[in-house]
């Protein structure tokens, strides 16, 4: 769906997001820290990309779900996710 | 409260009022003496709390809720300030205050959800901790800890990582005999470079990943269970009834294609 309409809808967004986030903990937890961050950065900017085209995907128009709502729980989810990254990357020597 | 205690009290400095608290607590002193105690150096700390909440007006949280925080941080330094460290009351209360004030506001500004089990557990630790105090009248080790709710050592630190918040008693308590004066640990403490992921970054992440799939659950149900009519949404987008059949059984395909991939979502 994503290729036929130009912009990544959000259940492709989800299922990549959720795959590059377990790769993430796999690459942390074998000291590949910064595979790991890069990974997790990532995964902020594709949900930053999302957010920013949100209105165009025609998924959501789809479901009777409260938009504003879902940008919220999708910005408290990158907001965790940063704040994983800078809380690590301040452990840097 | 009775004014010649109160004469009384106004005398003595933070840490006298606190020695003054502990003693007491040890001691016969009356439930009402003590919660005289108690409300004095409540009192007058409320300008420090206040004047530490300001500085987190920028989260959008209301003032008075930054305050409520703020003085749960501030009880937290009455019950386990240390008088043989020799730092001041309001430099170790500050620094309880900004921790409980930035843990709200973390709380505050996610929506994702803590799981039971560390919410049950965290209370059961607070719960401990308390009634330790209260009847040992100091802070517990995490040897202490431990033994009061029947866990290993390891096993209650892990918990402990799990609550930034809530490390600062018995890590503290660590940090004393290396460092006099020691501010509130943070999450370097725990996670120096070249160690594994730590217990907090693993789960927040692992939340992270539960609230996209709880999404992802509400999205698949809510086209395929409460969506609207082909013919409707094609009217909104301007598309024909077919056109949105399509859309709908691509949106299958991929679906089906990732289910029956050698991955799957962790949901």
């Amino acid at each position: 769906m994503g290729e036929e309409t130009g912009v990544l809808d959000l259940l492709n967004l989800i299922g990549k997001v959720i795959e590059e986030l377990q790769s993430s903990i796999e690459l942390f937890e074998a000291s590949k820290h910064e595979d790991g961050l890069t990974q997790l950065s990532s995964v902020v900017l594709e949900i930053d990309y999302y957010l920013e085209r949100s209105d165009d995907d025609l998924l959501l128009k789809l479901v009777p779900i409260d938009r504003a709502s879902l940008r919220e729980r999708l910005k408290a989810v990158k907001g965790e996710l940063v704040s994983v990254i800078e809380s690590f990357s301040s452990t840097a020597p | 409260m009775n004014e010649a205690k109160k004469h009384r009290f106004a005398a003595l400095s933070n840490e006298q009022l606190i020695e003054l608290l502990r003693l007491s607590l040890k001691g016969t002193s009356d439930s009402l003496y003590l919660s005289c105690l108690r409300e004095e150096i409540i009192s007058r700390n409320v300008g420090l709390v206040k004047s530490i909440a300001v500085g987190f007006l920028n989260s959008g949280e209301p003032l008075d809720d930054l305050i409520q925080a703020g003085y749960m941080g501030l009880l937290n330094a009455v019950a386990n300030f240390d008088l043989a460290r020799n730092t001041r009351f309001s430099t170790y209360a500050s620094h309880l205050i900004k921790g409980e004030i930035r843990h709200y506001i973390r709380d505050k500004h996610s929506t994702i959800r803590i799981p039971q089990w560390v919410q049950v557990m965290n209370r059961k630790v607070k719960e401990a901790e308390e009634a330790f105090f209260k009847e040992e009248g100091h802070p517990p080790t995490i040897a202490e800890l431990a033994d009061c709710l029947d866990i290993s050592e390891s096993q209650l630190v892990e918990l402990l990582r799990g609550r930034k918040a809530m490390t600062y008693i018995s890590i503290d308590q660590e940090r004393r005999s290396v460092d006099p004066n020691p501010s509130p640990p943070d999450i370097a403490h725990f996670c120096p470079r070249g160690e594994n992921l730590s217990f907090d970054f693993r789960m927040r992440i692992i939340i992270a990943i539960e609230e996209l799939a709880e999404i992802k659950q509400q999205v698949i149900e809510g086209l395929f269970y409460q969506g609207k009519s082909q013919t409707e949404v094609g009217k909104e987008l301007g598309v024909s009834q077919r056109q949105v059949s399509r859309m709908k059984e691509q949106i299958l395909r991929e679906m089906k294609g990732k289910l029956a991939g050698p991955h799957r979502e962790g949901d």
